[in-house]
């Protein structure tokens, strides 16, 4: 049942994303997610949905895969186009019964949000599909580096990011494998009360939270019996390189990024 | 109980980019009260074959059945429930699966999930601690303060008290000494000879542990079947074990190389435990 789990899951690939740098993979996230909220008109949602669809395609991720690791994030997005539904009250009347009336407006809006939404998550997980945990922090934390100027710890920051990323499959697979344990011993979670079931996780967040501080201990040791001493002078393995596809990557978002502004300033919303 | 699989099939991850087939085309027949021995590198499916024998896993093509019961692809949650009452399985590092404030409670949990009631479920449990040898003044410790051997001894109690008929065991001494590894074969050995409605189903890397213990061998390659027999007959087939990337136990391999160099036709290279290993090597060199 974990199986299907995306968030955090990279699928290996030659494609043109895959071999893009992850800071350019990084600042045209950045700039795509600050400007696609920016402004309510129209063509922007347009033109973030041609994006989305360009880099969908260049990126080759099977779609039914992706379909499958979608399917919690459809909850969120029908959830909230629902409550944009009911709760909008502009433009004509187009639905009413003596409890609630449906607006236009409301159609509307839950639409545009809906959409948004969606867009803003194909563009993120396409960011973690295509790029390796490790790639990923070696951008950010060269990306954050002027910030270590101002005293924020930004080689131990991109650091734990790290580690965190890549626990997530270990303790994914450790779930998967105790709640299997467990479910030989006869433990139910599907059947019974709210409360049972509840109570059916017990068995399964003690040994894991058990398990995690072990290894934690484990990792601690091992890095130490290597040495490890912070970021100060330390060097890299993996050199980021920068080509000019990357550039050219950069400016179509950066363009993207200015359109919206020329619409925010010229319509006004 | 009985149990068959016939033409069992499990693909991993199906329709995902990760898909990996694990098992295909697979069939075997095992009779009521054996202990099998599942042999095989990494990756030939031993695991993903037993996962199916109590219903962890569904195949995704052919069926399994355990006794009366049948497990194929749409088989129901609660029909697996049964078949886990009478299926109990011991994973790699069962010691993982602990969680209860005091050993005798981690011990109970199954049971009373299995519908026993407190007292009931307490009485078989402290059976079963007793097998495992855990001393009573251990049963109201926590299970976390106790010695890695311990937690292992306890975490099996906690299978046996199920009261399954048939016990499958995955490498169930991964991590131990050779003496907490003996100690753990004898007490399942035990188990396994205490009536004659059980079975064990063992997955193992040592080739000391199928040959001793097993009645019966299956070897395992690539998610197929490779060879199947008495340890005598699939201990002699030296050359294709090693094609599979196996050995075999060392009184067999020692008792080969004696053959050998000496020349001596009549000794017989299939004895597996010590005693009988050097009563061979007597008997060549011509003492009784």
């Amino acid at each position: 049942m974990l199986d299907h789990v995306i968030i955090g899951q990279y699928v290996p690939g030659k494609s043109f994303v895959h071999r893009m740098d992850p800071r350019a993979k990084l600042i045209c996230l950045m700039l795509f997610v600050v400007f696609l909220f920016i402004s309510r008109h129209p063509f922007v949602l347009i033109g973030g949905l041609i994006l989305t669809t360009t880099a969908f395609y260049y990126a080759k991720i099977p779609l039914r895969f992706y379909i499958k690791g979608m399917r919690f994030i459809v909850i969120i997005i029908l959830f909230t186009f629902i409550l944009h539904l009911f709760l909008t009250r502009e433009g004509p009347a187009i639905f009413s019964t003596p409890i609630f009336t449906i607006y236009l407006g409301g159609v509307t809006q839950g639409g545009f949000m809906a959409t948004r939404l969606l867009v803003l998550f194909i563009m993120a997980s396409l960011l973690t599909l295509t790029t390796t945990p490790v790639a990923l922090t070696d951008g950010l934390e060269t990306l954050m580096k002027p910030l270590k100027k101002l005293g924020v710890p930004t080689h131990e920051l991109a650091f734990m990011m790290s580690i965190a990323l890549r626990f997530i499959p270990t303790l994914l697979d450790e779930t998967a494998k105790i709640i299997k344990a467990q479910r030989a011993r006869g433990a139910n979670f599907t059947q019974g009360s709210l409360w049972n079931r509840l109570k059916a996780v017990i068995p399964i967040f003690i040994p894991l939270f058990v398990q995690s501080f072990k290894r934690a201990e484990d990792l601690a040791t091992a890095m130490e019996a290597r040495g490890y001493e912070g970021g100060e002078g330390r060097t890299k393995f993996r050199l980021l390189t920068w080509l000019k596809k990357d550039t050219y990557a950069v400016i179509v978002f950066a363009l993207y990024a200015l359109i919206v502004l020329i619409v925010k300033i010229g319509g006004g919303n | 109980m009985q149990i068959t699989a016939t033409d069992v099939a499990y693909t991993y991850m199906k329709d995902t980019p990760f898909e990996k087939k694990a098992l295909h085309n697979f069939n075997i027949r095992l009779k009521n009260h054996t202990y099998t021995a599942i042999i095989g590198q990494t990756g030939s499916g031993k695991s993903t074959f037993v996962q199916l024998l109590n219903g962890l896993l569904k195949p995704t093509e052919g069926e399994v059945t355990i006794g009366d019961w049948k497990i194929y692809k749409d088989t129901k949650e609660k029909e697996l429930y049964f078949i886990r009452k009478r299926v109990g399985m011991v994973f790699q590092f069962p010691e993982h699966q602990l969680f209860d404030e005091t050993v005798l409670k981690d011990v109970m949990y199954g049971p009373i999930n299995f519908g026993k009631s407190k007292k009931e479920a307490e009485e078989i449990s402290k059976e079963m601690l007793t097998l495992v040898g855990i001393e009573p003044d251990l049963y109201e410790r926590s299970p976390f303060e106790l010695s890695g051997g311990q937690m292992r001894r306890v975490a099996i109690a906690g299978v046996l008290a199920i009261e399954p008929s048939v016990l499958i065991l995955d490498e169930p001494t991964a991590g131990l000494d050779p003496q907490g590894h003996e100690g753990i074969m004898n007490i399942l050995f035990q188990w396994y000879k205490g009536s004659d409605e059980r079975s064990i189903i063992l997955v193992t890397h040592q080739m000391e542990d199928a040959s001793r213990y097993a009645e019966h061998i299956i070897v395992m390659d690539k998610g197929e079947l490779a060879m199947e027999g008495t340890p005598e007959e699939v201990f002699a087939q030296q050359k294709e074990l090693e094609a599979l990337g196996l050995g075999i136990p060392e009184t067999v391999k020692l008792l080969k190389l004696l053959k050998e160099k000496s020349g001596d036709k009549k000794i017989n290279t299939v004895k597996f435990t010590l005693g009988d290993t050097v009563e061979e090597i007597l008997s060549f060199l011509g003492k009784d």
